[in-house]
């Protein structure tokens, strides 16, 4: 397949073959696999004290005296003492299966089967339906996938990468992630997470040469080194085919990467 | 567990309406072996399929078609994958590699096929 490559003002510069890797079948369940993978990776370990509750020489007075056989605190002549402890039914005591820190989170992911989700995103970019899918407003894009000269590269200033963004047709996609800000429903709100925005296009370059700064604060905007291209950066939230803007050179790189 | 490739999901959806709409009972059994596990999945080589067929038959192996062997006469035949060796060979002597959904869909009524594994 023979795709073009525009200049910043969004004219044809030359025309170019597209990689192999290009040719991956769609994998959405080998992808969501990775993806999911890779979400696991983010999580924090959280159990409980491991000695809660468990901080008393409470013991049991057994059987023959007219009461529970539960254990109570030892001695006599202060409010605490006879009182119930370290079972799970006295107040007080030790939960029965408090959430342990040490339990195994992180998920893995066999090498091949990871590189394989990156191959098959990378693929899905270039299907059409694939992004439209992802409700990503394509209308204006002059192509799918859509690779930029290298200058894209250097820009370092938000007010150029904005003429960018609307000389290659990428704006309706940026307005739709802005209009997309809500507060999140549920208790995250209470928790840090409490606004949430769609994902817009992905910019994949090969060096950064000021770029990342200048569309630091577009919402939506990811910038990625090509070497660090992931799954979850490709179809976020395990949804394969993200609207992307690839450098020519970060596809030239894409010839050997991922194989 | 099944496997949850769009490809052979694919392929056991089309075998098992053509089964429905023709009443051939090879489609199913062609669909069953679809389901079993990855781990369960044939690989045949040239010279068992060789072995078990004459000139211009038309076979189907629910899995991979590996090139040992050497395979002296005409085969139509089709499978999930096929190495590049297998794949050569079977084309230098004139025959057809095929996939699933094409052969159901070209002798709909599976009379003359075999099934090796």
């Amino acid at each position: 397949m023979n795709i073009q490559i525009y200049d910043l003002l969004g004219n044809v510069k030359k025309t170019i073959e597209l990689p192999k890797i290009f040719e991956t079948p769609l994998r959405p369940d080998v992808i969501k696999r990775a993806v999911l993978a890779q979400q696991s990776h983010g999580i924090q370990p959280q159990g409980r004290d491991p000695m809660a509750g468990k901080r008393t020489s409470a013991v049991s007075m057994g059987t023959g005296h007219g009461t529970a056989r539960l254990p109570r605190v030892k001695g006599s002549r202060f409010p605490r003492a006879q009182q119930g402890a370290f079972a799970p039914s006295a107040v007080g005591g030790r939960t029965t299966h408090p959430p342990r820190s040490e339990k195994k989170i992180y998920k893995f992911i066999n090498k091949k089967e990871r590189r394989l989700a990156i191959r098959s995103a990378i693929a899905a970019t270039a299907n059409k339906t694939q992004v439209a899918h992802r409700g990503h407003a394509i209308e204006d894009v002059p192509m799918i996938p859509l690779v930029i000269v290298d200058k894209l590269q250097d820009i370092d200033y938000a007010g150029e990468a904005r003429t960018f963004f609307k000389n290659l047709g990428l704006w309706p996609d940026l307005e739709r992630v802005y209009n997309s800000r809500k507060i999140r429903a549920g208790k995250g709100k209470m928790r840090g997470r409490k606004k949430r925005h769609g994902v817009g296009p992905l910019l994949v370059i090969h060096k950064n040469g000021g770029i990342r700064k200048a569309v630091g604060n577009f919402l939506g905007v990811d910038v990625i080194e090509v070497n660090y291209l992931n799954s979850e950066a490709l179809a976020p939230g395990t949804v394969p085919g993200r609207l992307t803007v690839w450098t020519s050179s970060a596809i030239n790189d894409l010839k050997t990467l991922f194989m | 567990m099944r496997s949850t490739n769009p490809e052979v999901l694919m392929i056991i959806r089309c075998l098992k309406k053509k089964s429905k709409e023709t009443g051939g009972a090879l489609w199913t059994v062609l669909a069953k072996k679809f389901e079993k596990s990855k781990h369960k999945r044939v690989s045949v080589n040239l010279s068992r399929i060789n072995r078990y067929t004459n000139e211009n038959e038309k076979v189907v192996v629910p899995g991979k078609v590996l090139g040992a062997g050497i395979l002296e006469h005409k085969i139509f035949i089709a499978a999930f994958s096929f190495s590049k060796e297998a794949r050569r060979k079977i084309e230098e002597v004139g025959g057809e590699c095929l996939t699933i959904p094409r052969i159901v869909e070209k002798y709909p009524t599976n009379s003359g096929i075999k099934i090796i594994e």
